[in-house]
């Protein structure tokens, strides 16, 4: 770099100094906070290329609980961050309509006395009287209370003895989904955004500037380097190793990383979200998600590897005698797999797992000597808009470009209309089922897949029966939505998480995925056995009786079918996970 | 009068147990209820796993086991089965888009061996479970394609009649098959569709009785296969009724049902059936009782994780004289509430798991009141999970059990 300067280097002096950047900004991280501002900013009209080391929501975002909630735990020492919540979560549903689904809650009351039961009872109907107040920010209904007889009728499966209860209403998301419609929104309005892409260094200019980046392609091997005025610094639990590829102190963009697990059974086991509590008193559910159930969540400090975050045995058993008091047949039911993910929960030495703020932080690494770059830190999936805006603001003030955020009006891809799925299952020839799923997760955007259909009936061919999920649809995620393996299509279009765990399915989208992406069909192979590996990792700490019949028989079905992965993977892929299913 | 065998468990372990009792001139009651591990299998037979065979060993081994005269003639009898084509294993294609070889296999798949250097044809139909384009380039990239310079192409072949036929069960496509008449149109199509290819290469479709494949093939111009069938296709349903032809062949007794106990009895057996069979409740006696229950993918072990004041974890889902064993330890007791931790000892516990027992597949550990109680196939702890493997040691067991 030549001309020094002597003044704090702003974007505009780099630019000076430097000639032009390649992009305006540098988003790090493809979760909803990167994707979120990578969309922000391509709106307001700046030029910005991400990095996702993995794929779209492979960390948190992808793995979280899948709620928009409204906050109800701040009401109490926090309302404004309820009230921004719930406001939030109305903005979301403006632009997403279809990928939210109402999930009406259950805290079923079981207490030794009936006066006992009576007081928390109480205490419940005052506590939701005033979250009620902020419901029609997000099209919420109001809390019902229930009687112990009544809470029997509608959830039969509940252990007896219910005294009462009371109901209340959030609103369910698919996390990937919601990163692949801001990334693509992003790309469609100027954005490049890079998948299974690392950063593997930090540029600094004179004075220290941030200016760029270096990185590598996961998959392909290239390597090369991007100039920007500013980056950001967006993943998550992964932030404090992401400040140290430039060189920044330890301390600099430190998170508490927070693992969470979830486990999810076969079909839906309630009608409503149940609630309780654990043996040490956290708060747990059993919900219904789509045709799922989920089990969740845990909530502990982590300090393993985040790039093979899996649930392990412990844990599982954990929730499953949670779940268990008040929901015993749960011992029976069926555990088809698991997840897990890492809150990247702002820094704080002291307090319980359970009692950390949820609240977001921009860091302007200025402080450290590296101005230029920003740093995202804490949040969760109902906030990402307003965090993303907020950061935005940051870079649009700095970059001078006052364009004021739309991100809470302008409709995400596929939210712009309704589309009635009727509609897909006369056009298309398909079940309901699967248009049902296919409108889910593509909103108006479903009528692309159904061209993609029309215009080649072969590509309406179910090649998931568990979900169900076309050809017609995994050529899309692969065309329009940056999948690049067998596991980014599942990620996508939840393929080969159903009871059969990916045995019909995986090797057909491997031919797909690697025909698409010009690579030989040993290559499909390879990716399809990454997928069952993981998955088979993923499932073994929670396999209960059915399950480990189905396992027994999987692995002798594949090993006649597909036998070993035909080539040692690369050592740096996510797909070295044979033991696990060996 | 003659030794009365009782094998419990039909799957291929107890389908040759009852063979080699039969013929060794014991009077054989087979009892089994549902669908096990070979009633759902893929149509390849292996010795051993097929694909660690670096250097020959696993060929050399299944070319001797293949010279065993009296598997041939269980194969044979049996009738399903094709023994490897050209020394020492055929090659099929499988419905993962894999070319492997294999020992044995249903003799509806088609043997790729002497195909070698032609030109094969895939039949490519509107099927939702079957895209003939990319799995031909999928076999035609394989190892053994390249090597051979053989080739596969997608030829389109109109054989579906309604829409319907797009997602029935692969199993229930493949019944259709039966129909002589839709047996005939299918040969027809394929002559019709390509008449200069070598051999055509199908799905798992040419039905469930055993004569179907004969009466295509012999109106099919070229050499006419399947590949494998996944999970509960054609290739285990044809297993289940040769199976069945043979046992009434051999004469031997089948009861369906479930055994709730196998208990010694002075120098004999005792079963008791349970209560909830199909069949007649109450008693067997036997004078030799061989357990081909099979491991956790059959049924014959289950996983309880976690009962109301038990810990288990893997145990027969009857009541017999013998104990279960993984990785050479004897189950019971351990460091988990919970049994076995699958996420430490890997999903392969699932099949390494089973009966203990020594090398001629006597249950280990107890005294000789035992003599007489023979385990065989996947009932057994830490036998490699192979059809022929199983068959192998049913025919051991029927043969020994009869003997006295």
């Amino acid at each position: 770099m030549e001309a020094a300067v002597t003044a704090p280097p702003s974007a505009r002096d780099a630019l000076e100094a430097g000639g032009a950047p390649d992009v305006d900004v540098i988003v790090i991280g493809g979760g909803v906070n990167g994707t979120g501002v990578a969309r922000d900013a391509a709106l307001r009209g700046l030029k910005v290329a991400l990095f996702e080391r993995h794929d779209l929501a492979f960390g948190a975002s992808g793995n979280s609980s899948g709620m928009i909630h409204g906050g109800p735990r701040y009401l109490t020492t926090d309302p404004d961050v309820t009230y921004s919540s719930c406001l939030d979560s109305g903005h979301i549903q403006r632009i997403a309509p279809h990928l939210l689904f109402r999930i009406p809650f259950l805290a079923p009351v079981f207490g030794a006395t009936e006066l006992l039961a009576e007081a928390t009872l109480a205490t419940y109907d005052a506590f939701f009287d005033v979250y009620d107040r902020y419901q029609p920010l997000k099209r919420g209904k109001p809390h019902v209370r229930l009687t112990g007889a009544e809470i029997a009728t509608l959830e039969p499966g509940l252990a007896p003895g219910a005294r009462g209860g009371v109901t209340f209403d959030e609103w369910g998301i698919d996390g990937a989904r919601l990163c692949v419609a801001n990334a693509v929104d992003a790309i469609e309005h100027g954005a490049e955004v890079h998948v299974h892409t690392t950063v593997t260094e930090l540029l600094r200019g004179d004075a220290g500037r941030v200016r760029g980046v270096r990185f590598r392609h996961r998959i392909d091997g290239t390597s090369g380097t991007r100039t920007a005025r500013l980056v950001v610094n967006a993943t998550g639990a992964w932030s404090p190793i992401t400040a140290a590829l430039g060189g920044l102190p330890n301390d600099a963009a430190r998170v508490r990383p927070g693992k969470g697990i979830h486990i999810f059974l076969d079909r839906r086991l309630t009608n409503y979200a149940v609630m309780t509590n654990a043996i040490d008193g956290r708060q747990v559910f059993l919900m219904p998600w789509q045709n799922v159930s989920v089990l969740g969540t845990t909530d502990d400090d982590y300090y393993g590897d985040l790039d093979r975050v899996v649930a392990t045995g412990d844990e599982v058993r954990y929730l499953f005698e949670a779940v268990a008091r008040v929901f015993p047949s749960i011992w029976q039911a069926r555990a088809i797999g698991t997840w897990g993910g890492v809150r990247p929960t702002l820094y704080e030495w002291g307090p319980n797992e359970d009692e950390l703020s949820r609240e977001h932080a921009v860091v302007d690494h200025a402080a450290h000597g590296a101005p230029g770059l920003y740093s995202m830190l804490g949040g969760k999936l109902a906030s990402y808009r307003q965090f993303a805006e907020e950061m935005t603001d940051v870079l649009a003030r700095e970059l001078r470009v006052p364009v004021p955020c739309r991100t809470h009006i302008a409709p995400l891809p596929g939210g712009d209309e309704v589309v009635d799925p009727m509609k897909l299952v006369v056009a298309g020839g398909m079940e309901a089922v699967t248009a049902t799923r296919l409108e889910y997760r593509h909103g108006s955007r479903s009528l692309r897949v159904l061209e993609r259909m029309q215009r080649d009936p072969r590509e309406g061919a179910v090649i998931c029966p568990c979900e169900p999920v076309t050809e017609a649809e995994v050529r899309y995620t692969v065309a329009h939505e940056l999948a690049r393996t067998v596991d980014d299509v599942s990620r996508r279009t939840r393929l080969g998480l159903g009871v059969c765990g990916g045995m019909r399915c995986a090797a057909r989208c491997g031919r797909i995925v690697a025909e698409m992406t010009e690579r030989s069909p040993r290559e499909g192979l390879q990716l399809a056995h990454g997928f069952l590996a993981g998955a088979a990792r993923r499932r073994a700490a929670a396999v209960g009786p059915d399950q480990a019949r189905q396992e027994a028989l999987g692995l002798a079905a594949l090993r006649a079918e597909i036998g070993r992965p035909p080539s040692r993977p690369e050592p740096d892929t996510d797909e070295t996970e044979h033991e696990a299913w060996r | 009068m003659s030794r009365r065998v009782v094998v419990v468990g039909a799957g291929i372990a107890g389908s040759a147990a009852a063979f080699a009792a039969a013929r060794a001139g014991a009077e054989v009651v087979v009892v089994h209820d549902r669908a096990g591990a070979s009633a759902l299998c893929s149509g390849a037979l292996d010795l051993e796993a097929w694909d660690t065979d670096a250097s020959g060993e696993v060929a050399a081994r299944a070319q001797r086991a293949l010279t065993d005269a009296e598997l041939a003639a269980f194969l044979t009898a049996l009738g399903a089965h094709r023994l490897g084509g050209t020394a020492p294993n055929g090659v099929i294609a499988t419905a993962s888009g894999v070319v492997r070889p294999a020992c044995a296999a249903d003799r509806a798949l088609l043997d790729l061996a002497p195909l070698a250097g032609r030109r094969v044809a895939v039949a490519d139909i509107e099927r939702d479970d079957w895209d003939a384009s990319l799995l031909a380039k999928a076999f035609g990239a394989s190892a053994w394609a390249e090597h051979t310079g053989t080739t596969f192409t997608p030829v389109f072949v109109r054989l579906l009649r309604t829409g319907y036929e797009r997602r029935i069960a692969p199993y229930d496509f493949a019944e259709l098959h039966d129909d002589p008449a839709r047996g005939a149109a299918l040969a027809d199509a394929l002559n019709a569709a390509a008449p200069d290819v070598d051999a055509w290469l199908v799905g798992p479709w040419l039905g469930i009785q055993p004569d179907t494949v004969a009466a295509i093939r012999a109106r099919a111009r070229v050499p006419l296969g399947e590949t494998t069938s996944l999970l509960a296709g054609a290739a285990g349903a044809r297993f289940e009724r040769a199976r069945d032809r043979l046992f009434t062949e051999l004469g031997v007794e089948v009861r369906r049902g479930r055994v709730g106990r196998v208990a010694a009895r002075d120098a004999s057996w005792a079963l008791e059936l349970a209560p909830d069979s199909d069949g007649a409740p109450g008693e067997l006696a036997a004078s030799a009782v061989v357990l081909a229950t099979g491991g956790v993918g059959a049924g014959g072990i289950v996983f309880t994780w976690r009962l109301p004041g038990v810990v288990r974890g893997f145990e027969l889902p009857f009541a017999a004289p013998v104990t279960l064993a993984l990785d050479g330890e004897s189950l019971g007791g351990g460091g988990s509430l919970y049994g076995p931790s699958l996420e430490t000892k890997g999903l392969g516990a699932l099949e390494r798991v089973g009966i203990a027992c020594d090398a001629l597949g006597r249950p280990v550990g107890k005294n000789a009141a035992q003599m007489g109680l023979f385990v065989a196939g996947d009932a057994v702890a830490g036998r490699p999970r192979t059809m022929l493997g199983a068959a192998l040691a049913g025919l051991a067991s029927g043969n020994v059990a009869a003997g006295g």
